[in-house]
């Protein structure tokens, strides 16, 4: 354990400080205090937009979006970490580079790229068609979206966790006799558990908040591809402030119950 | 034969580790690898655990050769420098792991780990987690997980490298006294001479890969083969000369005899292990008292000769006769171990 000082601010910390709270508060509190305002101000045309426009469904289908993004990232993305953690071997920094692009290109730009490999012409596209699946403007681009928006989260905390701990515990199963499969279900998974939490947060909190990549991907349609946060967009296009006042604050609220529920450690370093 | 590795090579990137490395151990015997960091003496060990793979060479455990089992088929035991606990475990299960593994039945397994814990002294302590521990009960509990599937070998990596210096002598005690009731055959890795020397029946020096030497505390302390075992196993000094007419070596202002083989004219290098020197004040001699340490029945002198600074260890009661900054006379105890200096 590292001792932790924290100490009441003086002078220019003072400074600081003050400097920091403002900041935020000014950043992210006003904003969440406006919406709660707004939303306050007409609670009942807020519900009525919400159920009437089919705010109720686009909740609903970001909320299975997350879990899918859960499910397909936390195995995936546990193997992956395990491979960048564990293993050494050719073309290993690109795969390192290239686990974090997600975090680094801007989601449309994404979705743009798919809209080209499933689009009319594109590589995917004879695939997709013998499979009779349709991606574009349909729930396999949602999931496609989504799946590639929340792509680094489980494989960086993974890695991270497996690099931190070392390769000793597992060792030392080896030579008591453990097979590898032993060696990965009572040495290896209980040291992901904190791992495996942080990655389900942060992956929440971004499949539920991606806008850009399910736009393109999926188009928005009302009843078919429209998540929470298309859903904002179009109430505020089509001048129902109040529906996107609600869907917002509901989004917010379940953002920072998310958090909250972060371990501290993590949430001072994400 | 307990453990027989013929000609070990292990190459990591472009360093080779291990150069050719062959060692035997007697069944029950306990022998200590001993050397600097960076040795390959860990090296091996993890090798004779399968661990690590030898690119080349044979291991072979109670007459099987095991060089292509993995690490899980060897059925030995290891216990590592950063004791390696399951740290989201219980103090028993970390114990009960290795029964587990081979299925054992949960009772039983748990009735067997709390009496290894109630044999390694630490009885009371089966429900706390490993990071309630001390660093010397946490290495108690790494060697009875260790030992729970009573294995034909243990093998100990620097057991003690991380623990003070009064818990380390406190446990190597124990350790040897364990290992006589046990039975299991022992090699343990170590750099810390004392630690070697005090507790195995052998003493294997390895260095840059290679083997320095192998053999008895006392064949190792008294005929070491080289310099550098000299070195290590001891505080030596080291000086250089020339082979004099008369057949003996001058250097720093003492003579010695010199070994088979030099001639006069051959510049030659000598190791003196500081227990070889003898002192006594002297108006005429050419050494100056710089400093007198008080050891336990010894004390250790810093003296300058002819410009040279040397190291000696006199006896308590000759230490009371030295004078700081008094002149006294060098002289060696025989035989002096003499090595001519390489190229």
């Amino acid at each position: 354990m590292t001792p932790r000082h924290r100490t009441k601010p003086q002078g220019f910390g003072l400074v600081v400080t003050a400097a920091a709270i403002l900041w935020v508060v000014g950043l992210v509190g006003v904003p969440l205090g406006a919406l709660l305002l707004a939303v306050g101000a007409e609670p009942a045309q807020v519900v009525s937009e919400l159920v009437q426009q089919g705010g109720l469904d686009a909740l609903g289908r970001s909320i299975v979006l997350a879990v899918f993004a859960v499910i397909v990232g936390g195995v995936t993305g546990t193997l992956g970490g395990i491979v960048l953690a564990r293993q050494r071997f050719w073309g290993r920094a690109v795969l390192d580079v290239a686990v974090d692009l997600p975090l680094a290109v801007s989601p449309v730009i994404v979705g743009l790229a798919f809209v080209i490999l499933y689009g009319r012409g594109g590589w995917l596209e004879p695939l997709a068609t013998a499979l009779g699946v349709k991606v574009l403007f349909a729930t396999p681009g949602l999931f496609l979206a989504t799946a590639f928006v929340c792509l680094p989260f489980f494989v960086r905390e993974v890695a991270l966790v497996l690099e931190e701990v070392g390769t000793s515990e597992e060792d030392a199963a080896r030579t008591l006799g453990a097979s590898e499969w032993q060696v990965f279900v009572w040495v290896t998974l209980p040291q992901l558990r904190g791992a495996l939490r942080v990655g389900t947060l942060l992956t929440v909190a971004r499949a539920l908040g991606e806008f850009g990549a399910v736009l393109v991907l999926g188009g928005a349609i009302e009843g078919r591809t429209q998540t929470a946060t298309t859903f904002v967009h179009t109430m505020m296009e089509e001048r129902h402030d109040a529906g996107a006042f609600g869907m917002s604050l509901i989004l917010a609220a379940m953002t920072v119950l998310l958090v909250q529920a972060l371990p501290t450690g993590a949430r001072t370093k994400h | 034969m307990g453990i027989v590795a013929k000609n070990l090579h292990k190459q990591f990137g472009e360093t080779q580790v291990i150069r050719g490395v062959s060692l035997s151990v007697e069944r029950g015997e306990m022998v200590s690898l001993l050397g600097p960091s960076g040795g390959g003496k860990s090296t091996v060990l993890r090798i004779l655990a399968g661990l690590e793979r030898a690119d080349a060479g044979e291991v072979w455990l109670d007459g099987n050769r095991v060089d292509h089992l993995d690490a899980a088929s060897r059925g030995v035991g290891f216990v590592f420098q950063h004791y390696a606990l399951f740290r989201h475990m219980r103090v028993v299960d970390n114990v009960a792991f290795g029964l587990k593994v081979r299925k054992v039945k949960p009772d039983e397994a748990r009735r067997r780990a709390e009496a290894l814990l109630a044999r390694v002294g630490l009885g009371g302590l089966s429900e706390r987690w490993p990071d309630e521990l001390s660093g010397g009960q946490r290495q108690r509990v790494a060697l009875a997980r260790a030992l729970a599937p009573e294995p034909r070998v243990l093998l100990l990596d620097e057991p003690f490298g991380a623990l003070d210096a009064r818990v380390r002598a406190d446990l190597r005690e124990w350790l040897r006294r364990l290992h006589d009731e046990v039975g299991a055959t022992t090699v343990l890795v170590t750099h810390d001479q004392e630690e070697a020397l005090s507790v195995s029946d052998r003493v294997i020096l390895v260095k840059d890969g290679l083997i320095e030497q192998d053999g008895s505390p006392s064949e190792i302390v008294d005929t070491p083969r080289t310099e550098f075992v000299a070195r290590f196993v001891g505080e030596v000094n080291v000086v250089e000369g020339v082979v004099g007419a008369d057949g003996l070596l001058a250097a720093g202002g003492l003579s010695m005899r010199i070994p088979a083989g030099s001639k006069v004219g051959d510049r030659l290098r000598a190791v003196l292990r500081s227990h070889e020197l003898h002192l006594e004040m002297d108006p005429r001699g050419l050494g100056v008292v710089r400093r007198v340490v008080p050891l336990d029945d010894r004390a250790r002198v810093e003296l300058s000769l002819n410009g040279a600074s040397l190291v000696a260890r006199v006896p308590r009661a000759d230490a009371q006769a030295l004078v700081i900054g008094g002149p006294v006379t060098v002289a060696l105890h025989e035989p002096a171990r003499v090595w001519a200096i390489e190229g």
